[in-house]
């Protein structure tokens, strides 16, 4: 199901263009990335999801519904400047974010409670937030977006700041709310986090997405294509060319860097035929991080031709 | 615009402040204080002092020192009426050809044993006049006291020159004595005195004045808050800014109308209790029940008025110096009643105090200023509420759509032309 459609997305503060011509899809009950550096858009666009900015031109549907139609509690948000009124209790203080959602006030505590235990934060429900140290306050940030299990979540940054320990939980926390049937938007900038959690992504670069789609597809794409292989015996004697672009041929290894169309499979078979030992195959991983570098310096380079 | 949210932040206001310490001492000390303001300046009179001022009278007319000295052993016998004057001031006579400007200079030392001169003269025409120098002329009960004296002084010294008869000189000395009574529509009429009207009229300006720039205040410190600590994001992502403000101011005015209750409830029972005799100073029809009930339709449409300006300067400033600088205009236009109060109970139907009771800017105040000092005519009060409430509707479209950009921007303060873009926007 279609969870989120952007078409045509423009927003300009005076001269700068910050979010240019965006067209985005997410689907239902998946984690979807949207990476980019510093300054790229990402909070504008998010903020014009969450109907804080509105748009100059395009437009943003959430459910095929316009944001005004949705219904109460359909979706959670986590802003990336993090947000409570310090001298509220955390209880009572995520009580009224549940009542903003729709939930009655009986139901609201309950579940604020609930969500505090949860997190761990049982015996500090009636402390004031600024008695909370930074980490804690982030937990309670995260369960203003997701305890209501909202249909749609949008979390601007989630991990930024996070000790590891509490980036594990948080991870935890997102994963399970997919479980339970959110579609969860995030944004960061920590490529192997978000290689670990998001089945798509999107990349945003000055404005614009450069890169859109599945994780292991655009890693395909856009991944090394270098291949390293061992063998027991000599490296038997293929056309290399055939299959490769480049071919380091050395005593009893290979180096190649393939061609666009071709398998491993079909590699390693023709290796096999001609009775090759083959004691290590090893396909040079690049990470998001690498593509998002090469893609974003790809972009300036065009941009400046 | 979606009830229950909006419910959801007006029960928050409400709570967060109501639970505050401050709103009940300040609900407890405003009537104890202005009860204060009207017992401790005739307390202060009643204090007496020690000390005996020594005055050095200079006595070119000749005849006035002997009149002093007879009047304050007469004062002294009818020691209740006179007690001050008998036994506070000493007068001495300076010694021949003493020098007025030497004994001047000697009151200017501390140490001195003199605490002030006083200089009598006869002017050529026969008018007498006198002069008191003094170290502290701020004591206003010895410079009262004397002048108060003196023309009794005069005439009695006058009276016994010319050989009057006592019993002439008794009639003489009589006042006419004078009863103001206010007369109010319908013919009602009440006794009441320049001092009681002017506290009244200061205590319900002053009290107006107080609660709407107390209450924007909060309002807008309450705004400040939300922007510096980032959770205006978290609530926009729920609600409408409109929402939101309506939703704060419609908190603050709740609390301020539970205060302005607790009030008038307490004004009730002592009135129905009456204990101390409280209300034997406060005669009947002193306070009027339509005067509370005005009182409360100008406090909450001033402060919906002035709310729209204060949400907006909340959303524009990041610093406690911006918002001062800002304060100041409003401050004054606010307190403007209190400043010319002495005017307007002169005249509270000139020309000009009636066209400003009709503009939103002053009209809260002034309107229930002039109110509370006579009967103004119906037509006014009501014309005043309707372009107030006009004036309400109007800020509140302009103070919204600053605020909705203002709550979002961070850095710098806007400049008056970014602002008018934004109204434009």
């Amino acid at each position: 199901m279609n969870v989120l459609n952007l078409r045509e997305v423009c927003k300009s503060f005076g001269e700068k263009k910050a979010v240019d011509n965006v067209a985005l899809e997410v689907d239902g009950n998946q984690i979807f990335g949207l990476l980019g550096p510093n300054g790229a858009g990402k909070t504008t666009l998010i903020r014009m999801i969450m109907g804080i900015y509105l748009p100059d031109s395009g437009s943003i549907s959430i459910f095929q519904k316009k944001l005004s139609e949705l219904s109460d509690g359909e979706l959670g948000y986590l802003p990336e400047e993090r947000g409570l009124y310090p001298k509220m209790k955390c209880a009572d203080l995520l009580a009224f974010f549940l009542e903003l959602k729709g939930f009655s006030f009986r139901k609201a505590k309950t579940k604020a409670v609930e969500g505090l235990e949860k997190v761990g934060l049982k015996e500090y429900a009636d402390k004031k937030v600024e008695e909370l140290s930074k980490g804690m306050q982030q937990k309670v940030q995260l369960l203003a977006a997701l305890n209501h299990y909202p249909k749609l979540a949008i979390l601007d940054e989630p991990f930024s700041g996070l000790d590891p320990v509490n980036v594990e939980l948080f991870k935890e926390i997102i994963k399970e709310a997919q479980n339970k049937g959110t579609t969860v938007v995030l944004s960061s900038h920590q490529m192997e986090l978000v290689e670990q959690l998001c089945h798509k992504i999107a990349l945003i670069n000055k404005g614009r997405i450069v890169l859109n789609g599945d994780v292991g597809e655009i890693r395909k794409e856009y991944g090394s294509k270098e291949v390293h292989i061992e063998f027991g015996n000599a490296p038997p004697q293929i056309n290399y060319d055939e299959y490769a672009e480049t071919a380091k041929i050395e005593a009893s290894s290979v180096t190649l860097s393939l061609k666009k169309n071709v398998s491993h499979k079909a590699l390693i078979g023709k290796l096999w035929e001609k009775g090759a030992e083959i004691v290590k195959f090893e396909v040079g991983t690049s990470s998001l991080h690498d593509i998002f570098v090469k893609v974003v310096k790809e972009g300036e380079g065009k941009n400046e031709n | 615009m979606k009830i229950n949210r909006l419910l959801a932040v007006v029960k928050r206001e409400f709570k967060e402040r109501v639970m505050k310490k401050s709103f009940l001492i300040f609900t407890l000390i405003t009537p104890l204080l202005f009860g204060a303001l009207m017992v401790v300046p005739s307390l202060l009179w009643m204090v007496k002092s020690e000390k005996v001022n020594k005055i050095v009278v200079f006595d070119k007319s000749g005849f006035m020192y002997d009149g002093l000295v007879s009047f304050k052993s007469e004062a002294k016998e009818e020691r209740e009426k006179k007690e001050d004057f008998a036994s506070q001031i000493e007068f001495v006579k300076p010694p021949q050809n003493a020098d007025l400007k030497s004994y001047i200079r000697k009151v200017g030392d501390e140490n001195s044993e003199i605490d002030g001169v006083l200089e009598i003269y006869t002017e050529e025409n026969g008018k007498v006049v006198s002069t008191f120098y003094g170290r502290n002329i701020s004591n206003i009960k010895l410079v009262s006291t004397l002048e108060r004296n003196l023309n009794s002084i005069l005439l009695n010294t006058l009276l016994k020159k010319n050989n009057i008869s006592e019993e002439v000189a008794n009639e003489l000395k009589k006042k006419v004595e004078l009863k103001a009574v206010k007369v109010e529509k319908g013919g009602k009429t009440k006794e009441s005195s320049f001092l009681k009207e002017y506290l009244k009229t200061f205590f319900v300006s002053m009290l107006l004045y107080m609660l709407i720039i107390g209450y924007g205040q909060t309002l807008m410190r309450g705004v400040m808050e939300e922007k510096s600590s980032r959770v205006v994001e978290m609530l926009l992502s729920s609600l409408k800014p409109s929402e939101l403000l309506l939703g704060k101011v419609l908190g603050i005015a709740t609390v301020g109308l539970l205060q302005y209750l607790i009030w008038v409830l307490c004004g009730v029972v002592l009135f129905i209790f009456n204990p101390a005799n409280f209300t034997s100073s406060l005669e009947k029809g002193f306070i009027k029940p339509e005067e509370v009930a005005l009182f409360l339709v100008f406090f909450v449409l001033g402060f919906f008025f002035y709310a729209s300006v204060f949400a907006a300067m909340g959303s524009v400033c990041s610093t406690d110096q911006e918002v001062q600088q800002l304060m100041l205009p409003i401050v004054l236009i606010l307190i403007f009643p209190v400043l010319i109060l002495g005017m307007i109970l002169q005249n509270p139907n000139a020309g000009w105090i009636v066209a400003l009771s009709l503009i939103p800017l002053f009209s809260p105040t002034l309107m229930m200023t002039r109110i509370a000092i006579m009967s103004v005519p119906i037509w006014q009060v009501i014309a005043s509420i309707a372009i107030l409430a006009f004036g309400v509707v109007f800020m509140a479209w302009l103070g919204g759509k600053i605020y909705r950009t203002g709550i979002l921007m961070t850095g710098k303060r806007p400049t008056i032309f970014e602002l008018i873009k934004w109204i434009r926007a």
